[in-house]
């Protein structure tokens, strides 16, 4: 599926697979913001480049170009 | 084993419920409800950047009081199976992992070395390991040697419906393991999962066979009577199989 929202700026990363493009060293928060995704709600996880980011440091850590960043949640499964 | 026990954690309902399958999200919770369990898994996926917000499972679940086991299914390497364990305690805030290393596609087997691996490293990473494996006694022993805190062997391939395939490795992996013995996938119908229990597992974990019912909700109330029912017979004591009759009415003073 296309991202729902175009985020303005200039540096690739890939976002659950998917191609974006995004401001320079936005930081984690910012990125689930810009994704229309509320950053403060409960049940999802992020990692980028394979390593988990904890919830505490989602504003200290930017995103640099050409990471894999992704956002988790849980879903139906036995 | 009189409780039914994991990490600390007491529960009532021995049967432990998957959430994937259901025609709708309605009959997932009415199933759910009706099975009495306390325990429900659920899966690890990325979210999907749609306009239609989908249904918050982990919410919903959270609001009943459920205990949420995630688990790693889908993973092929012990690899992958450690990062969505992690993924899954930072987003549900569970050390509770569901442990699942695929070894084939088709018949979604185990991959024993693989699951040892990665059970070692979950272990140390401070998780409650809860891993789904083959019916080998040897792996199970193993698994509790990692410090796994229950084994739970297949009774048969998952979604498969073919009950409990190999009834003396359980009951041998029974006796060979003090950790929870918890049947995982292959219980197709209420007598497989009583099966299971009359054999001495602690619990049983199924999916399918409530999700792909004609009516779920009731075979949810079906399982949760045959769980119970397999404990008791269990606690109880089978007699012991003969081939011959022995007349239960008194043979004295028969009228002539």
């Amino acid at each position: 599926m296309p991202c729902a929202v175009t985020i303005l700026g200039n540096m690739n990363i890939r976002v659950n697979g998917e191609e974006k493009t995004v401001i320079p060293n936005i930081n984690i928060h910012d990125l689930l913001t810009a994704l229309e995704m509320d950053p403060t709600q409960a049940g999802i996880a992020v990692a980028v480049d394979r390593e988990v980011i904890p919830k505490t440091e989602w504003q200290a850590i930017e995103i640099r170009e050409n990471s894999e960043v992704e956002i988790i949640r849980a879903v139906q499964g036995g | 084993m009189q409780e039914f026990k994991i990490a600390d954690q007491t529960y009532t309902s021995r049967l432990l419920i998957g959430t994937a399958g259901y025609p709708n999200f309605h009959i997932m919770t009415e199933s759910i409800a009706a099975s009495g369990a306390e325990i429900a898994t659920v899966s690890m996926r990325r979210v999907k950047f749609t306009n239609t917000p989908g249904e918050n499972l982990f919410a919903l679940l959270r609001e009943r009081g459920m205990t949420i086991l995630p688990n790693t299914a889908g993973c092929f390497t012990a690899k992958d199976a450690v990062l969505t364990a992690n993924l899954a305690r930072e987003a549900l805030d569970t050390s509770l992992i569901k442990l699942e290393v695929i070894g084939d596609e088709e018949t979604q087997f185990p991959d024993v070395e693989q699951l040892l691996n990665a059970a070692e490293t979950l272990v140390k990473d401070g998780f409650t390991v809860l891993p789904y494996c083959n019916d080998d006694p040897i792996t199970c022993r193993k698994l509790e040697d990692i410090g796994c805190a229950a084994v739970m062997p297949l009774g048969a391939p998952i979604g498969s419906g073919m009950g409990i395939r190999n009834p003396y490795n359980i009951q041998i992996i029974r006796n060979l393991v003090q950790v929870p013995l918890i049947v995982d996938a292959g219980v197709g119908t209420a007598s497989d999962a009583a099966i299971a229990m009359e054999l001495g597992c602690d619990g049983v974990l199924l999916n399918t066979a409530v999700a792909k019912a004609h009516r779920p909700v009731l075979m949810a109330e079906a399982m949760k009577k045959a769980v119970e029912a397999g404990r008791a017979a269990f606690l109880a004591g089978r007699i012991p199989r003969k081939l011959y009759a022995t007349a239960s009415s008194p043979q004295a003073d028969m009228i002539e």
